[in-house]
């Protein structure tokens, strides 16, 4: 077997790395290390950046982005700090589901969060985005390795 | 994506750069034609005439199998004295020896094909647990 292994050293160094990257990708996905939409925190931070600069330029109200919801409404009051009333408010917001809350950007969070009123900064604080982005892809074993066990 | 696809996908992966790797690459043609080599080698060692040795083909194996007039003492010797079988086995990567007018007493060596998966498998699970150790620590961060 060990003659075998030296046969194969470059195959079974490629598939260790295979190994590892698969890791990397299944454990940080769950992880949530992104600490957002996942793919695109680079264009998230660069369009975030971009919007803050040009809204204080132009003396724009910048207002988030939201989505119209695709499909029936989730119960946002599973997502931890999430009671009826910030439900409610998020509701007003337009937003529903969870795809719609993972899919706001670092920007829209700063946005929406100066319009919750008395949940003012709610959203970034609570992690919501990353906590939808659980339960979104449906990932409740990394949610509740993360946030704690599932409520609801 | 779920977890169970993402290993399935990595594994899929792995298995099919062990089946290029053996085939299309021919590393496991490399390996039985050096393995016959050193095979016919080590039979030379026995001075014997009109032994032949050949390794599994049809599919790849490291199996060897004798063939040629020789008695019981020429094949296995006796004692301290080795016989042809013991010389081929000796040969660092044979999986098994047999002689071809014999049946076979040793279970014989998976195809080459299958011990190259099974390694591939064994590299990638590595990998996984390497990978769970660096990134796979769960960390409660809050609400719990």
């Amino acid at each position: 077997m060990i003659n075998l292994a030296e046969n194969n050293l470059v195959l079974l160094i490629l598939v260790l790395v295979i190994g590892l990257l698969v890791a990397l990708w299944v454990f940080r996905g769950r992880s949530g290390a992104s600490g957002g939409p996942e793919g695109n925190a680079l264009h998230d931070e660069f369009a975030a950046a971009t919007q803050d600069v040009a809204g204080e330029i132009l003396s724009v109200d910048a207002h988030p982005n939201i989505p119209d919801p695709k499909g029936p409404p989730d119960n946002l009051q599973l997502l931890k700090g999430v009671g009826p009333k910030l439900a409610a408010q998020l509701n007003e917001f337009g937003i529903t589901r969870f795809d719609q809350l993972a899919g706001l950007t670092e920007n829209e969070v700063a946005l929406l969060d100066r319009r919750m009123g008395a949940f003012e900064g709610r959203i970034a604080r609570d992690r919501l985005v990353e906590q939808a982005c659980y339960l979104e892809r449906g990932d409740k074993d990394g949610f509740e390795a993360k946030f704690g066990k599932l409520g609801g | 994506m779920r977890t169970a696809v993402k290993l399935l996908i990595g594994l899929a992966a792995s298995l099919a750069c062990a089946w290029i790797s053996h085939g299309p690459l021919g590393r496991g043609q490399a390996l039985v034609d050096g393995l016959e080599r050193q095979a016919r080698a080590a039979v030379a060692r026995g001075q014997l005439p009109g032994i032949s040795v050949r390794l599994g083909r049809s599919p790849l194996s490291r199996n060897a199998t004798l063939s040629g007039p020789a008695n019981d003492l020429q094949r296995e010797g006796l004692g301290s004295q080795m016989g042809l079988s013991d010389y081929v086995r000796e040969v660092p990567g044979i999986g098994g020896v047999r002689w071809a007018d014999e049946p076979a007493r040793e279970r014989g060596a998976l195809p080459l094909f299958a011990e190259t998966l099974i390694l591939a498998v064994l590299a990638y699970l590595i990998g996984l647990g390497l990978g769970r150790l660096l990134w796979g620590r769960p960390r409660r961060e809050g609400f719990a």
